[in-house]
């Protein structure tokens, strides 16, 4: 006898139906699995055939063949499991109700029958609901990441034998849909900006950054506080929005580091990469192509520390990223996008020494070995970081009796009210952030007089800037104007974003 | 070919051999009296010279003509000490080159010269101290001559082409070594403003270590006098301050920190030579007799907080955190401030978020 389930497997981010098929006919007792499986798929069959026995249904002795159609695909993990299970059941006519016909199953199953969870649970259930399916059972250890689906039923079930009994008939009730604001409560990050003593300008240039989503870096001697800095970004990231929350949570969920407890990501990524990092893992790849570091900063930041110490080869693939927002990752056998649409912060010293430039310390590097040194960022990666912040040691009187310091609370609803800003800008264009404006919106939205176009003139002149950050200052320079509840871009807007060149005006 | 043209060549030949000591040649020109008769004396050069010395000049005799070719390709001018147009201020010291190689405007050696000397790692006070004084010297017509090294030398020369104004700087190599290379930039810039470099070394020779005390004494014999920015207990520029006193010229030394290693050895050498001490450009200028150009001051409306921020700055540098505590404005307002002024050339933003008044 014949039966076939309706199972899904993800390629990549996007989900594809795989129907499972089971015929039992006689014959010398054997199990043959044919369309393509990969090893961990292939391997279904002992864990199959414990998880029959251990829930109490019989293993037909006879031939087994499971055919995983389209055959020309391949097929990776375990998520067939219980499709394979559930078809050897029905086609050995121990599940008489044709009721499951309705339903996608999905899951791994460990050998005394119990479901155990599967990655990609949200990616794979949004492909099968654009495919018009309405049904599904999925490990309960997944149900809160499915949660957040609505307009479907989802029965999250414990075991095997759930399974089978909820398709002959027993009930069990979908699960409730989640809400994500409810999600989203306050989360503590340990830090905050009011603890960050001093360094204004540092501060108000990442505020400038957070708000625009302009990719920064900051320089520095060591010890003046960049990484700490850095760490209070995330406190300043202004909210996601749910269609942002489920494009990062399929991202995290298909690389297996979603939190199941929460089931949907909450919190703007922040990824720290270190710099030891090779190429597969920052833009992803491996066998199975997975998402890399980019991919999974996604919506959030990706944060370089000490950026110069990464591999060249690593920080030039980055690039392309950078520039189209998404990460392809090429196989043989296939090509698959991931979404990389990430602000760049970084850190780095002013030289191998760091103390180039200080005002207490003396730097014992030659000329030549400060110039290699910044010049591991190459002219196109350092062309796509609009703001270079100057870090310094800050003295011990200003750790002490300074005021306190705004909190990042405050700070981030100033982004929040600047991000909005943006989004209704751009709502028709496709993009969401100024650092995301192409030429064609720079034109429209980035309009400077004559005043201003003197004023960049002499600047050039003047300060030794290079022509190429031209299009950098204007950008910047739109982020101030909105955090300054103005319409046009105006003299103090540019002055300030000028200010943010000082790699460009000191160091080269 | 006249005897005047032939004497030329036969020190440009002489001065072509490589690594031969000045006290060599000297005596060889004592010993012919003549040089448009050495060619013909070849047993005297063999004698004074030793027989490879004696070869070698021989041979760059020969092929003379080809060196001046590639002397005249290289766009380099060559005077000896016996031609008119031999700089006065080297003419009058012991050991002058007997040739030497000039690129660039030969007229700026001409002018006064005033050496800047100082460390190769120069703290930021060094710097300054440098910057302020080049600056000084070139707005009051003097050309600065230093050697075109990393540190001091660099920044004398740098302030000089800021400023438009011709600088001279002494390699301690051929006119087509650019050494350190990082120098290139400045090299042309040296050249595009009126400046010259110099050398007493043939195209081609490599900057090894010894030719650079050699170098030295053609920085204090071109200038009037020697000025000291900042130098360390050991250093180089130590020599030139030396040869600059065994010139009989004038020297000049700015007192540094007591504390700081870096300044040890100027500090000593103003212990031993108390009037050499210089605190102002104007110093060295008037003690030189160098009538300083006035230059018209340009006037710019400033508003009071941009005032505010100029008298703050007048007293020291200060980070842009004093600044904003000074002033209670906004960042945004205080970096629009700070940049207007920068931009009209008041104040300079020094690296690490401090700001001083400019040449300061």
């Amino acid at each position: 006898m014949l039966a076939k389930i309706k199972s899904y497997s993800l390629d990549g981010l996007n989900g594809y139906s795989v129907d499972v098929e089971v015929d039992i006919s006689s014959g010398l007792p054997g199990y043959e699995l044919v369309g393509l499986a990969s090893t961990a798929t292939k391997e279904s069959k002992e864990r199959v055939r414990s998880a029959i026995r251990n829930s109490g249904f019989q293993y037909p002795a006879k031939r087994i063949t499971v055919n995983l159609a389209p055959a020309d695909t391949k097929k990776e993990g375990p998520v067939f499991d219980l499709a394979i299970a559930l078809g050897i059941l029905v086609a050995s006519g121990q599940i008489e109700n044709k009721y499951y016909k309705e339903f996608v199953a999905i899951g791994e199953l460990s050998l005394d029958g119990k479901l155990r969870q599967v990655n990609g649970i949200m990616p794979i259930l949004i492909a099968a609901m654009q495919d018009g399916c309405r049904k599904f059972i999925v490990p309960s250890e997944n149900a809160r990441e499915a949660s957040y689906i609505d307009g479907i039923e989802i029965y999250a079930l414990e075991s095997f034998r759930d399974a089978v009994e909820f398709l002959s008939g027993a009930k069990h009730t979908p699960i409730e849909t989640s809400d994500y604001e409810a999600s989203c409560m306050q989360h503590g990050y340990g830090v905050d900006f009011a603890d960050v003593k001093g360094q204004t300008v540092a501060k108000r240039a990442l505020e400038i950054a957070v708000a625009g989503g302009h990719n920064a870096i900051m320089i520095g001697p060591p010890g003046a506080g960049k990484t700490m800095l850095a760490k209070c970004v995330p406190t300043i990231m202004p909210e996601m929005t749910f269609e942002e929350a489920v494009e990062v949570t399929k991202i995290h969920s298909v690389a297996g580091i979603l939190d199941s407890s929460v089931g949907i990501v909450t919190t703007r990524p922040f990824r720290t990469p270190h710099h030891t990092t090779t190429v597969p893992a920052l833009i992803g790849g491996g066998a199975k192509a997975k998402p890399g570091e980019v991919s999974l900063a996604n919506h959030g930041v990706l944060f370089l520390d000490e950026m110069p110490e990464y591999s060249r080869h690593a920080l030039e693939t980055l690039r392309q990223p950078l520039e189209d927002r998404k990460a392809s990752v090429s196989r043989v056998n296939n090509t698959v996008e991931y979404p990389a649409n990430f602000m760049l912060l970084a850190s780095m010293n002013p030289c191998p020494c760091g103390n180039f430039g200080s005002k207490t310390q003396i730097c014992r590097c030659t000329p030549a070995q400060i110039h290699n040194y910044l010049a591991k960022l190459s002219g196109p990666l350092m062309d796509r970081i609009d703001l270079q912040i100057e870090v310094d040691n800050i003295s011990y009187g200003e750790l002490r009796d300074r005021q306190s310091a705004e909190s990042s609370a405050v700070i981030k609803e100033r982004i929040n009210a600047v991000r909005a800003l943006q989004r209704e800008r751009f709502k028709d264009l496709g993009i969401l952030t100024n650092a995301e404006m192409g030429s064609r919106e720079m034109g429209i939205f980035c309009k400077i007089d004559r005043d201003c176009e003197r004023l960049l003139e002499k600047a050039f002149e003047r300060l030794n800037l290079s022509a190429r950050g031209t299009t950098r200052i204007l950008k910047v320079a739109r982020t101030i104007a909105d955090l300054a509840g103005s319409e046009n871009i105006l003299a103090p807007h540019i002055a300030e974003a000028i200010q943010y060149r000082g790699i460009d005006r000191k160091y080269k | 070919m006249d005897n005047k043209e032939l004497t030329a060549k036969v020190l440009l030949a002489l001065q072509c051999v490589e690594e031969l000591a000045y006290k060599k040649k000297a005596d060889l020109l004592a010993a012919v009296g003549d040089p448009s008769a050495l060619p013909a004396n070849r047993d005297t050069v063999r004698r004074v010279l030793g027989d490879n010395a004696a070869s070698e000049f021989f041979t760059r005799y020969n092929e003379i003509d080809s060196i001046i070719d590639r002397l005249q390709k290289s766009e380099v001018h060559w005077v000896t000490c016996l031609d008119d147009d031999y700089p006065d201020g080297l003419l009058g010291i012991y050991d002058k080159p007997i040739v030497l190689f000039v690129r660039g405007n030969y007229a700026a050696l001409k002018n006064d010269c005033i050496g800047i000397v100082g460390s190769r790692r120069p703290t930021r006070y060094g710097i300054k101290v440098a910057e302020e004084f080049a600056r000084e010297f070139s707005r009051a017509g003097v050309t600065v001559v230093s050697g075109f090294a990393r540190g001091i030398d660099g920044t004398a020369h740098k302030a000089c082409v800021a400023g438009g104004k011709p600088t001279v700087a002494v390699f301690a190599c051929g006119l087509d070594v650019c050494y350190p290379a990082e120098h290139r930039g400045l090299l042309d810039g040296i050249l595009m403003n009126g400046g010259a470099i110099v050398s007493e070394y043939m195209l081609g020779t490599k900057p090894l270590q010894y030719h650079f005390p050699e170098r030295n004494r053609i920085i204090s014999g071109l200038s009037r006098g020697v000025f000291l920015a900042e130098a360390a207990k050991k250093s180089g520029s130590l020599i030139t301050m030396r040869c600059a006193i065994e010139q009989g010229k004038e020297i000049f030394v700015v007192p540094g920190n007591i504390f700081a290693a870096e300044s040890e050895g100027a500090n000593e050498l103003l212990r031993e030579m108390p009037h050499a001490l210089a605190i102002k450009p104007e110093d060295v200028l008037d003690a030189l007799h160098i009538k300083r150009e006035s230059f018209e001051q340009k006037t710019v409306e400033l508003s009071f907080v941009e005032n505010q921020i100029l008298d703050a700055l007048h007293d020291e540098e200060l980070h842009f955190e004093e600044l904003l505590s000074l002033t209670q404005l906004t960042v945004n307002e205080l970096t629009t401030a700070l940049f207007n002024l920068e931009l009209n050339g008041m104040i300079q933003n020094t690296g690490g978020n401090y700001y001083s008044l400019a040449g300061v």
